[in-house]
């Protein structure tokens, strides 16, 4: 294994997951803007999103993201998908976040959009508590991930950090998180469930995002990040022999919880994590890498599968978290990534000039 | 293809197209005939804001075709509202419907916020608000059927967990006994640990920590070591007990004891040969606990052997940790 990967291999994958999409993606016909910001985030991180695509096309991709935008007399927001109504109810924030992560792969301007309306949208959704829900009607969907979207958004169109607590109410947002964090120094969902890399990833980044992360003690938290990375050895040899949930093919790897499989999304949520917190080398790198580029590359069909297992199809999700991961490990074929806004570098670099 | 059941017309309705496929040019999901069907009524629906029985068939359909649509739920319950108030509706219909559709799809996570919204109703509507004539039963059991098929179902387990909030289970004695034995079930199922660690510590209305359940746990936690001396998730329930001992002065000496045990008492210059008892978890709890006594020399010295020796993969981390001292 020479490391390297085969970016055309990759790069159709994703041109797969951006044009046709098989019946069995009716259930996730909610989540397509996130499958189109997967994607397009992959490709540019593989340097081949303007090769792929011509500019009538991506103007053609920006078109179709704003299609999704509803403006009333106060709020605006993107809804999911065209299967929705366009009233009040249909705006979410994870669909707004998704939308202008895109637009911002794509290079849009932001013209087209209303920033006090958004920003008016993010505010009412901040429940008294601290947190976020994911509408304006929504009475369920409240948990960590929507802090993360809500936090991201604002950083997005509020450039300013300091200013950032005109839309959201810092103190108390920043008490809701930190009640999260469990007894094994990982967050959860929401207080007393299970530590969860994924939530921890969203409780960093929305600290970050909020400019709160170096006020509480880091210490728990890292040693909950660094022990999701597996390993198997002679001194702990019954937890291979024992655990049903244990594969040496898992060794470097890294899982979301507790004796439980490596999975190639939690290598990006542990590293981005950590590379928040400037600490990404604490793990060990060389694994990682062996652990993606030869245990969940999918060498058939390209992308990342979810684990180990050889029956897996690769997903969007996935294959670009894969990709994310590769890049926070500095793998010479994927450009930087923003950990921040979780999009491109060259994406961040446009942001900053909008 | 028609939206007509034997049970419900819907002539008088003209549905809303899903979506013109030339709109479509990132992402276009292959739709079938029934997904186009549905969704064009259930818009059409939407927007008349019809509440009614026919609606909440659609609404169900709909629901099993993207149960991560998130304004169908919304809906839903309007639907529910209304008709409990003017028909002869049963909500215990609903809750089998929600234990269904929990069943037949694991992944629908959505099911379980829905249910508790439910059962709110319930006892708002039908227990004259009082959550003690709430039959407790039902709900341990969908979870128990759940949880039998995928032990560690995050969403199943955060259900439960609003559940022990919602009715005030903490420390109760079936509860407990629940969490005790799906441990002995699989004593490296870390979402029981976890479920243990709220209903005994998670009560946000108690602010003291009980020093008769600290001791029992402390007994109860060595012996699930003894049973397995490396399973990390009841060296982290371990290494929280410990924590919370030293917060209220309560005696270590069990803890630090089980600790030597498998760490401090081995030769450490002979480990290979006795691998049976060595535990890198232990090793981990014994630097914290060096750290109480105040000795970074010999926790610099355990942090050494963690990363040269026996917990290799995290050589980084144990010598970031060395320079913190």
């Amino acid at each position: 294994m020479d490391g390297l990967i085969n970016v055309k291999m990759h790069t159709m994958c994703h041109k797969r997951f951006l044009s046709l999409l098989p019946s069995k993606y009716q259930s996730e016909d909610s989540n397509k803007l996130a499958i189109a910001y997967f994607s397009l985030a992959s490709l540019q991180l593989l340097n081949t999103l303007e090769t792929s695509f011509t500019v009538e096309e991506r103007q053609k991709f920006i078109d179709f993201i704003y299609s999704h935008l509803i403006t009333t007399d106060e709020y605006s927001g993107f809804c999911g998908s065209l299967i929705y109504n366009k009233t009040e109810e249909s705006m979410e924030l994870a669909a707004t976040c998704f939308s202008l992560q895109c637009l911002l792969i794509l290079k849009d301007n932001f013209k087209r959009i209303n920033r006090r309306k958004i920003l008016n949208f993010v505010k009412a959704c901040q429940l008294s508590n601290g947190g976020f829900t994911n509408g304006l009607l929504s009475k369920y969907v409240k948990d960590l991930r929507y802090v993360m979207i809500a936090t991201t958004i604002s950083r997005i169109l509020v450039k300013d950090r300091s200013k950032v607590g005109e839309i959201i109410d810092i103190p108390k947002l920043y008490s809701f998180i930190l009640q999260l964090q469990s007894y094994d120094g990982g967050f959860s969902m929401y207080p007393g469930d299970e530590s969860h890399c994924g939530m921890v990833f969203c409780a960093v980044d929305s600290l970050f995002n909020i400019n709160q992360i170096n006020k509480f003690n880091h210490k728990l938290l890292l040693d909950f990040l660094t022990h999701r990375q597996i390993d198997f050895n002679t001194f702990n040899k019954p937890e291979y022999d024992w655990n049903e949930y244990a594969d040496m093919e898992d060794i470097g790897g890294f899982n979301g919880r507790l004796n439980k499989y490596g999975d190639t999304c939690y290598v990006f949520w542990s590293l981005a994590s950590l590379k928040l917190l400037s600490l990404e080398n604490i793990v060990n790198t060389e694994k990682a890498l062996d652990f993606l580029l030869n245990k969940t590359q999918n060498f058939k069909m390209g992308g990342f599968n979810k684990t180990t297992d050889p029956d897996e199809f690769p997903d969007p999700m996935h294959s670009f978290l894969g990709l994310c991961a590769l890049s926070i490990l500095n793998h010479e074929q994927v450009s930087q990534l923003n950990c921040q806004l979780v999009i491109p570098q060259l994406s961040y670099e446009h942001w900053l000039t909008l | 293809m028609t939206m007509n059941t034997e049970e419900y017309n819907f002539d008088d309705i003209t549905p809303v197209p899903v979506i013109d496929d030339n709109d479509v040019v990132l992402c276009k999901i292959m739709y079938t005939e029934e997904f186009k069907t549905v969704f064009g009524y259930l818009r059409a629906l939407l927007l008349k804001k019809e509440l009614s029985e026919r609606a909440l068939y659609v609404a169900c359909r709909a629901i099993e075709l993207v149960p991560a649509h998130y304004t169908v739920w919304e809906y839903k319950l309007d639907i529910v509202k209304k008709l409990i108030e003017t028909e002869n509706f049963n909500l215990s219909d609903e809750l089998k419907w929600c234990s269904n559709t929990a069943i037949n799809n694991q992944k629908n996570y959505q099911i379980w916020h829905y249910r508790e919204m439910i059962i709110e109703l319930i006892i708002k509507k039908e227990l004259d608000g009082d959550k003690s004539q709430y039959d407790l039963e039902k709900e341990r059991e969908i979870v128990g059927t759940m949880l039998e098929k995928d032990e560690k179902n995050y969403h199943v387990w955060s259900y439960k967990r609003w559940f022990v909030q919602y009715f005030s289970l903490f420390n109760d004695e079936t509860e407990l006994e629940y969490a005790t034995k799906l441990i002995q079930d699989d004593i490296r199922n870390n979402s029981a640990w976890n479920f243990r660690h709220f209903l005994l510590f998670g009560n946000p209305e108690i602010k003291t920590i009980s020093t008769d359940v600290l001791s029992s746990e402390i007994n109860f936690t060595i012996k699930m070591i003894e049973l397995s001396i490396t399973n990390p998730s009841s060296w982290n329930y371990m290494k929280s007990l410990y924590d919370m001992s030293i917060n209220v002065n309560y005696d270590v000496t069990d803890i630090e004891k089980i600790v030597y045990k498998f760490s401090a008492d081995l030769d450490i210059s002979k480990l290979d040969q006795n691998i049976e008892r060595v535990s890198i978890p232990a090793f981990e709890l014994l630097s914290t606990i060096y750290g109480t006594q105040g000795l970074s020399d010999k926790q610099r010295e355990i942090f050494t052997l963690l990363g040269e020796r026996l917990d290799p993969i995290r050589k980084n981390y144990w010598a970031y940790k060395s320079t913190l001292l």
